[in-house]
This record gives C-alpha cells, sequence and structure tokens, in this order.
C-alpha cells in the first residue's frame, strides 16, 4: 500500500484526469521557478563576498589592520599615533626637484627633495596647505669630497689668484653626494593622517622602513614649520 | 646659446656642496637622454643630451636650524647661475662633442674666454665624457 502510493508519486502521470494533470503541471512548474530562484540568490551571494573580498585586498592597509584586529588594538592604535607612510611611494626618484640642503655636524649630509606633481604644483603656486595626494620625498647621501673634481679644479682655482692653502680649503670644503643614507617620505591625506596635520611620516634605509622609535619625533619636529603646512623645504628657483 | 627650455622640469642627477669660499649650492639635473644615458651608464652621452647644473648661494636656514636645535641647516638662497651642457657632436666637435653656457638673471653670459675655460677645465675628466657629476642613486 505504501509502496504503491510512493510510486505513484514519482510514475508519470496517466492522462485520466485533465484537472488533475494541469494542477501537477502547475506543482512541477512552481518547484521549477523555487529552484531557479534559489540558484540565482546562491550565486549572487558567492559574488558579493568574492567582491568584498577583493576590495579589502586593494587596500593597502586592509590586511595589516585586519591582522592587529586580531591581535587586539594596541598595535593599531600605535601606527595610528606615529601615522607612518610604510610603502616607498612608486616612481619617486623620477620627480621634479624642490630644492636641496645639506646638514652639518653629526649628519655630515646632502640632501634632495623632490616633489610628486601634485606638490610641485601647490609649490609653484603658492598652495599652503598642501591639497591631498601631496608626496615630498627628501633623499639624503653621505656628504664626500670627490678627489677626481678636485684634481681637475686646483689649477683653474689657482689660476683665479687663489693661495695653494686657500684651493686646498676650498677643495676640502667641497663637498658631492656619496653613498645614499637614508629616503624620507612625508604624504598629504588630511582624514587618514588627521592626528598629526595631515601628513603620514615614514623613513627608509636600503629600501626598508625604519623602526617605530624613529618616527617618534617625525611630527614633533615639523612643529616649527606649521605656518608652512608643516614643511621645512621652500622652492628653490 | 638659448636657454633650454623646461629644464626645471628635468629630473635629478646629483647635488653638490661648497661650503669653502664659493658658498654655493648645486642641482644638478637632466633631460631624458641625460637621465637615460645615466642610468644605463653610457658613455659618451649620446647627442641630444643636456646637463643643466642650477647654482645657488648657499644660507643658514633660521628655521631649519630651531628644529635642530643648533646651526646646521644650509638651504639655497638666490639663484647664483645656471650652466648647462648640450650634446651635440658635430655642432661642437671642436669642444669635445659639448657646447657650453652660462646664464645669470636669465642672461646668456656670451663671453668667448669664460666659455673656453669650461672646456679646459671639463676636458680634464675626460674618461667620463667631460662630465664630472655622478648620478645620485
Amino acid at each position: 500500500m505504501r509502496k504503491s502510493k510512493s510510486a505513484t508519486w514519482f510514475l508519470p502521470a496517466t492522462p485520466l484526469d485533465a484537472e488533475n494533470h494541469r494542477k501537477e503541471e502547475d506543482l512541477k512548474n512552481y518547484f521549477v521557478t523555487v529552484l531557479i530562484a534559489c540558484a540565482l540568490m546562491a550565486s549572487i551571494l558567492v559574488i558579493r563576498q568574492k567582491v568584498q573580498a577583493q576590495s579589502s585586498d586593494s587596500r593597502p592597509m586592509g590586511k595589516a589592520s585586519s591582522r592587529a584586529d586580531s591581535f587586539g588594538a594596541k598595535s593599531e592604535d600605535q601606527k595610528t599615533s606615529l601615522n607612518l607612510v610604510t610603502e616607498i611611494p612608486a616612481g619617486y626618484r623620477d620627480w621634479n626637484m624642490i630644492s636641496v640642503a645639506s646638514v652639518g655636524g653629526k649628519l655630515s649630509d646632502l640632501r634632495v627633495k623632490l616633489g610628486n606633481d601634485v606638490a610641485i604644483k601647490a609649490y609653484r603656486e603658492g598652495t599652503i596647505p598642501f591639497p591631498d595626494g601631496t608626496i615630498i620625498a627628501r633623499l639624503a647621501w653621505h656628504r664626500v669630497t670627490s678627489e677626481e673634481n678636485n684634481v681637475a679644479f686646483r689649477r683653474p682655482a689657482e689660476r683665479q689668484g687663489l693661495s695653494s692653502e686657500e684651493t686646498t680649503k676650498l677643495l676640502t670644503e667641497s663637498f658631492v653626494a656619496g653613498p645614499a643614507m637614508n629616503v624620507q617620505f612625508m604624504v598629504k591625506d588630511s582624514k587618514k593622517y588627521g592626528a598629526t596635520g595631515g601628513w603620514g611620516f615614514g623613513q627608509f634605509t636600503a629600501g626598508k622602513l625604519d623602526n617605530e622609535s624613529v618616527h617618534k619625533t617625525c611630527f614633533s619636529c615639523h612643529g616649527p614649520a606649521k605656518d608652512h603646512d608643516f614643511v621645512f623645504t621652500h622652492y628653490a628657483p | 646659446m638659448e636657454m633650454p627650455s623646461g629644464y626645471r622640469d628635468f629630473r635629478m642627477i646629483s647635488v653638490a656642496h661648497e661650503e669653502g669660499n664659493l658658498h654655493s649650492f648645486a642641482a644638478v639635473l637632466g633631460n631624458d637622454v641625460a637621465i637615460k644615458a645615466y642610468r644605463e651608464e653610457k658613455l659618451p652621452f649620446p647627442d641630444g643630451a643636456i646637463i643643466a647644473a642650477l647654482h645657488y648661494r648657499h644660507v643658514s636656514s633660521e628655521e631649519n636650524n630651531e628644529a635642530f636645535g643648533r646651526e646646521q641647516s644650509f638651504v639655497p638662497g638666490d639663484p647664483s647661475n645656471i650652466q648647462f651642457m648640450i650634446k651635440d657632436s658635430k655642432k661642437y666637435a671642436s669642444t669635445g662633442g659639448w657646447g657650453f653656457a652660462h646664464f645669470e638673471n636669465g642672461k646668456s653670459i656670451s663671453d668667448e674666454a669664460k666659455i673656453k675655460s669650461c672646456f679646459k677645465c671639463h676636458a680634464k675628466i675626460k674618461e667620463r665624457d667631460l662630465v664630472f657629476a655622478r648620478y645620485a642613486p
């Protein structure tokens, strides 16, 4: 009895009763529609999840912040307060020159400040504060005396009336850029780096971000330049 | 010689500082041909290479020294002159393929004795195609 009942359930409908047949067809159509709707919803969910995963990967801090979340908020707080620039901006060595500088004393370096297009435009138009997207790169090298230059310069210097001693002084205080020291960046993003005047700071030695303690003084040291949006460097004509 | 247009947008080759008698900064920039030759270490420089030396008087920066806590920071002051070397092996064959030019306040100083002294001094670094500045990484 039970067997025959279950058997009739899946047996092809016999055209005994036209009304019954129509009802069965309606039921079939209903199930097919529900099945298609379910499949559609499932695929929409899968696509949405994929899109969300991709967009969080493309954000530079996406992975780091989720990692910080799982280890507790402390490391994330430290990163925010220092506002580190964690990656070297691409193509910075091709940027235009803002100015040069030299710091004596213990540092004894030669420096060049380069700016991306946003920075150079702001400098040339005298725009203060610098707009978001501004990046300023400070490249520093150990300054060295150049033997090959000095060999060539000695004679002309003496010909111009300098004594031998004066010439020696001139040449020993004549410096060129030697080995690279480090590269620093200031990146303007008034929202992301709101706590430090809108600037993110990063120092890289041999291509690697220096440790956090190096960055603790960046913002406080730039304080005296507040009137120039925390930027010391002025544009050299 | 005309001042090469757009030189202030050239890319940076290197920087120099003369602290002794001249009190001068030099920023050395190069056009695309020059930068390419430098990066590929191509010597002699190909025709079309232009190297610009922007010279400034050096001044002590009060603003910067305040941050450093002592007087040790020097920055460029007024520009003193701009010098160019332009490579054209035919046009400037008699001076090693380089044309030399010196501008002050945007005006060319075409004093022949001065231009001759350029070549004379640069000729001493023949093995580097008369160019003193080396590329800073």
